[in-house]
């Protein structure tokens, strides 16, 4: 079976230096979706504090299969909101 | 019964007739406070998995996991100088945990990198055991140990 790399890039986070043998290039896509949903899980509001991250998985080559993205935007009104003042 | 009951590695199996627990259990009292204990036991252990599953983080459940087995394993002696077999798949790791085989993997890298354990193969060992403890936030009491050495 091919072994895919799912690296993290958050900024602390170590790569996949040993990667996972899947079956194929879907099984490896779902895991992906997991993988994602569980670190979002567990970042919870911590994730307001970060910058985008994203999960970069590659083939056994170093190649970059697929990218998830994941972040968030504050739009300026939400500034205006915390300040206290009456934005239109 | 309610649930399949499965072994990692070959068995031996002895299997027990009622009637025969419950003469046992007349003519020898004192054991019937020994199987209460040891429902009491696994419903303490239900509790923590039912916690560790439901509500502790991806790093903190997979420690919290291999310092139970480790205390428990000590218990009876199959554990030396906080070395013991762990023969799991990741697969069957990532199933107990209820966490994505890949997110397992980049859990024990992390353990790893944190000089907690090592794991070559199927033999895992603890480095730092109160560090590996305080990542579970593992505190055995549930196992209701009364041998303080395999805490």
């Amino acid at each position: 079976m091919p072994r895919y790399f799912f690296h993290v890039l958050d900024g602390y986070t170590a790569c996949d230096a040993d990667g996972t043998e899947l079956r194929d290039i879907y099984a490896a896509q779902e895991q992906a979706i997991h993988m994602s949903g569980e670190i979002l899980r567990d970042m919870g509001g911590k994730f307001w504090n970060g910058t985008e991250w994203k999960l970069e998985v590659a083939d056994e080559h170093g190649q970059i299969l697929f990218v998830l993205r994941f972040s968030a935007e504050e739009q300026p009104v939400l500034l205006d909101l915390r300040r206290g003042s009456n934005a239109p | 019964m309610d649930h399949s009951v499965g072994t990692l590695i070959p068995c031996k199996l002895a299997f027990i007739q009622h009637d025969d627990l419950h003469s046992l259990m007349r003519d020898h009292p004192r054991l019937v406070g020994l199987f209460w204990r040891d429902t009491l036991i696994d419903a303490a252990m239900f509790r923590q998995w039912t916690l560790n599953v439901g509500r502790r983080q991806a790093l903190a459940r997979t420690a919290h996991l291999l310092c139970e087995l480790l205390v428990r394993l000590r218990t009876v002696e199959l554990v030396e100088d906080h070395v013991f077999d762990l023969p799991l798949t990741q697969i069957e790791l990532a199933d107990a945990l209820g966490l994505s085989n890949v997110h397992v993997n980049r859990v024990l890298q992390d353990l790893r990198g944190q000089g907690l354990i090592t794991l070559h193969g199927k033999i895992l060992r603890v480095l730092e055991w109160e560090g590996l403890k305080t990542a579970g936030e593992f505190d055995p009491t549930y196992l209701h140990l009364v041998k303080r050495e395999a805490l």
